[in-house]
């Protein structure tokens, strides 16, 4: 009898609920193609996904395969969790076959050296009503800088339906990692970042970045964009479409999976002509997007190393993310991909890709990272409660930021 | 049990066999706590007719409920990506089954339930139950059916904590005898404080660990060794000094605090950081810090116990090796000058034969002789010898010095006997040999000696031999080096004669 090799899977639920459906398909196929060798998938929640991938990590019983936030490369590298896979992608020459933003998610520059290959990819974009902008005489055109976003956002401010007011704006306010993703569009924006270019200090309490944190919380501040107070995880695109509440939405591009068809030709024409999507605004440093995604990643302790590097090629085909983007609205990584299904895109369409292709921007890459990302969350959520509680002033900011900025210097110390 | 409402005993028995292999699940403690869910939700499946089951436990850092299994009947395995944050409000049904104000559950026009998991030691999660896709109401026996196996899950849970915690202190003290067993054996400091870290990082899980040793001499704390996850290696870090004072450096000032708990977590990193005093027997002696910055998990009050079980130890063992080093280097000093014994200089010269052979690496060995010593001792006594010998030796420990990576000197001085030293300078080609030996030659010239109150000098001649030109092993360079000493002292006195020029000069 032939062996056969088991290959473990860790994947989260990037698509919503059917994932495990469409994902067993997948895996079958890839069965088909590679008799001897078995994928056995299980499905971790985002939420402990970190957690587990961790402990896993450290006591040695990681799966062959998994799925990580395109953020965690460096940090995942820096545990001994990931499998070096340079030789594997550099034989193949996987890194023209991708867009540079995803592929330098699983990259470490410094070394030189792969540990990931990016699976999907996506971008933070303004949904936004075509039918409330054109009874306040606004377009698409008013969201193109700063100054102007704030204006739509006051001139929007204004507006009521037959239930009552409509928000000007929804931004994320869910105090977890989602938070920092959002801010990060307004530091870059604003000429800043998290850390200093050499990424040994803090950066966010420089003048620039400050200023794209001040301009983010001032939309709520001002009353613009309302804190939900949201306590379980996920987007209101659905209250945003069903409920009419929202003027314009600032929202990953994943969200689209909620709107079906959304950037599907004529499948939900009532859909299409209703909404519109827009770059984030431009500021003093530039137009920014957070590319946000995940990668997949083998084990440092794969014993099946071969079969795994054919199982995440075959995930990261073109072929295959043509039907992840057809099944579940999740934007593919390959150049091949992308151009396949956006060649003659909509106005929607257009934007979005060119968001990921010129703006999209991840994070620098650090080992601590996820710790930096954790002291972010807490100080920007604090500066929520502040909101709430009318405490926020300039001088709160400032104070914050020279807080949480030193206990960031402390963690890139040790 | 949920037999007294099923009426149909065959029924009854199936659900008992169901119930009974879901227990057996629970004792499979090898695959997994979440394994052993996954498969007794698929008895649950096959034995009640609900359409879907979940699993949910109590996280306390969110204090909410966690979904950790779920299985949809046409899906099978699914993540349950939920969270349900626990609340008091009298309509928050899930909340008020969790804390115990109800046993179970019926809403959603009696599609849902909720059935709680209660242990002995508390609430721990509940079971949560659907029939949303067939859209028919949940019945009374199927709540039974249910809290059955709710029962069944309490326990199991339960076992399969208990086992886990005893597996884990049984590891953790198996892995404890295994680094205490390395450390007693290991003689030499550098050795010793490289198991200690090393175990840090592997057997305690720690991402990185740094271990910092106080300098009394010199009031200062010093870094030696850190390790981190990722690399098998540990690595020196020298660089690391900061004088013991407060107001420097956070390792300091945690050092320099009373603490009577021994270990101490930093606050604004969210127990990612602890450093851990090493107390020795009378005194602080160093402190180790360790860090989950990169994983982010929280440090633990059993990883705190472990550790601190490991400082103890680690402490004992620092002591006991520094001791022995001191012995040691006591064995290796000459009693008058402090300067390596003939013996060890010739082992010290051997290795660095052996490695500079290796290494294609080059170094030189002096001989420093002190002119008409013999007329001191004849006219002055033997003390006035010896004090010249200790002057003289001073000179060579203050002009030459060098030290390798590891903060230890890589050149060396020794005593060879009678008024003869010896000096092996590894730091050439930097600054040659003749080079040294001229600027030692000038110090000694110019050093004033009080006999009798009054004041002398004296002079030495040098012979200098390098490797592997002069010799290729320790004995042939030796006497190449003394040839060139030889011949100094032959042509003049104060002179400097490397091997090469012998013959040449005069």
């Amino acid at each position: 009898m032939k062996n056969v090799t088991t290959l473990k899977f860790w994947m989260m639920p990037n698509a919503g609920y059917d994932t495990s459906l469409n994902m067993g398909k997948e895996i079958a196929d890839f069965e088909k193609l590679y008799p001897g060798v078995k994928v056995e998938l299980s499905l971790i929640p985002w939420s402990q996904a970190w957690k587990k991938i961790m402990t896993a990590a450290k006591t040695k019983q990681l799966p062959d395969v998994f799925e990580i936030g395109n953020t965690w490369t460096k940090t995942m590298a820096a545990i001994n969790a990931l499998s070096d896979i340079t030789a594997e992608a550099n034989g193949e020459h996987l890194k023209d076959k991708f867009y540079a933003s995803a592929w330098d998610t699983c990259e470490i520059r410094e070394l030189d050296k792969v540990y990931s290959l990016p699976w999907a990819a996506d971008v933070r974009l303004i949904f936004y009503r075509k039918d409330i902008f054109s009874k306040t005489g606004l377009t698409a055109r008013n969201l193109d800088t700063w100054q102007s976003f704030e204006e739509a956002c006051s001139a929007l401010s204004g507006y009521r339906d037959n239930a009552g007011p409509v928000n000007a704006v929804g931004v994320g306010d869910l105090k977890d990692s989602g938070l920092v993703h959002e801010v990060a569009p307004w530091v870059w924006s604003a000429g800043g970042d998290f850390l200093t270019a050499d990424g040994m200090m803090a950066g966010f309490q420089e003048r620039e970045a400050l200023r794209g944190i001040k301009f983010y919380f001032d939309l709520m501040h001002k009353g613009y964009a309302p804190i939900t107070g949201r306590k379980v995880p996920g987007y209101p695109v659905n209250d945003f479409f069903a409920a009419n509440r929202y003027s314009m939405i600032i929202i990953s591009s994943v969200a689209a999976y909620n709107i079906p068809g959304f950037f599907e030709r004529a499948s939900r024409p009532e859909v299409l002509d209703k909404f519109g999507v827009a770059f984030l605004p431009a500021g003093p440093g530039g137009r920014f997007s957070f590319l946000g995604g995940y990668n997949l990643a083998i084990s440092s302790y794969s014993e099946h190393r071969e079969e795994a590097w054919q199982f995440i090629k075959y995930l990261t085909s073109k072929e295959f993310q043509i039907r992840q983007y057809k099944a579940a609205s999740v934007l593919p990584t390959g150049i091949d991909a992308l151009n396949a299904l956006f060649h003659e895109g909509t106005d929607n369409e257009k934007v979005l890709i060119e968001t990921y292709k010129n703006y999209g921007r991840s994070y620098k890459q650090v080992d601590a990272w996820g710790s930096i990302e954790f002291i972010l969350v807490e100080f920007f959520g604090n500066i929520i409660d502040a909101i709430k509680n009318h405490s926020y002033s300039g001088d709160f900011l400032t104070r914050e930021t020279n807080k949480y900025a030193e206990q960031v210097n402390y963690i890139l110390s040790l | 049990m949920a037999d007294n409402i099923i009426k149909d005993s065959d029924r009854a028995k199936e659900h008992a066999k169901h119930l009974q292999d879901a227990m057996k699940t629970f004792f499979q403690f090898e695959i997994g706590f979440e394994e052993t869910l996954k498969v007794s939700l698929k008895d649950v499946l096959e034995d009640v007719d609900v359409d879907a089951v979940f699993v949910y436990l109590y996280d306390e850092p969110t204090d909410s409920l966690e979904c950790v299994q779920a299985r949809v009947r046409e899906k099978g395995v699914v993540a349950g990506e939920s969270r349900i944050p626990i609340t008091h409000n009298a309509d928050d049904l899930i909340s008020l089954v969790f804390l115990g104000k109800k046993d179970y559950e019926i809403w959603g026009d009696g599609f849902q339930v909720c059935v709680a998991l209660r242990s002995e030691e508390g609430n721990i999660g509940v079971l949560i139950a659907d029939k949303l896709t067939t859209r028919t109401k949940i019945t009374l026996e199927e709540k039974e059916l249910l809290t059955d196996y709710a029962h069944q899950f309490n326990r199991g849970i339960r076992y399969i904590k208990i086992f886990q915690a005893n597996r884990r202190k049984i590891e953790m003290l198996l892995a404890l005898a295994k680094i205490s067993e390395a450390m007693a054996t290991a003689m030499e400091l550098e050795p010793v404080l490289a198991i200690i870290l090393k175990n840090v990082v592997q057997i305690l899980g720690f991402d990185r660990a740094k271990l910092y040793l106080i300098d009394n001499e010199n009031k200062l704390l010093r870094g030696r060794l850190s390790a981190d996850i990722r690399s098998e290696a540990v690595r020196p870090i020298a660089n690391e000094q900061y004088p013991l004072q407060k107001g420097v450096n956070r390792v300091v000032d945690s050092l320099l605090e009373e603490n009577p708990d021994g270990s101490r977590a930093e606050s604004g990193t969210k127990k990612l950081l602890l450093y851990v005093p090493l107390a020795g027997k009378k005194t602080k002696i160093g402190m180790l810090v360790v860090d989950n910055v990169f994983s982010r998990q929280p440090i633990t009050d059993e990883d705190i116990d472990n550790l601190n079980i490991l400082a103890n130890q680690a402490a004992v063992s620092i002591e006991k090796t520094r001791l022995y080093e001191e012995v040691k280097e006591l064995s290796i000093r000459d009693s008058l000058t402090g300067l390596y014994v003939h013996g060890y200089f010739l082992d010290r010269l051997e290795q660095e034969v052996e490695k500079s052979s290796h290494d294609k690496g080059r170094f030189s060995l002096l001989i420093v002789d002190i002119d008409g010593f013999k007329k001191y001792n004849d006219r002055y006594g033997h003390q006035t010898g010896d004090k010249i010998l200790k002057i003289l030796s001073d000179i060579l420990k203050q002009n030459i010095r060098s030290f390798g990576s590891k903060g230890r000197p890589t050149d060396a001085i020794g005593r060879y006997g009678g008024d003869e030293f010896v000096i092996m300078l590894t730091s050439i080609p930097r600054e040659p040999a003749q080079v040294v030996a001229k600027r030692l030659q000038d110090v000694v010239r110019h050093q004033r000696v009080v006999v009798d109150n009054r004041e002398t000098t004296f002079t030495v001649s040098i012979g200098i031999a390098l490797f592997p030109e002069d010799g290729a092993d320790q004995v042939s360079l030796f006497k190449k080096a003394d040839e060139a000493l030889y011949w100094a002292k032959q042509h003049g006195k104060d002179q400097i004669c490397m091997v090469k020029d012998i013959g040449k000069k005069g």
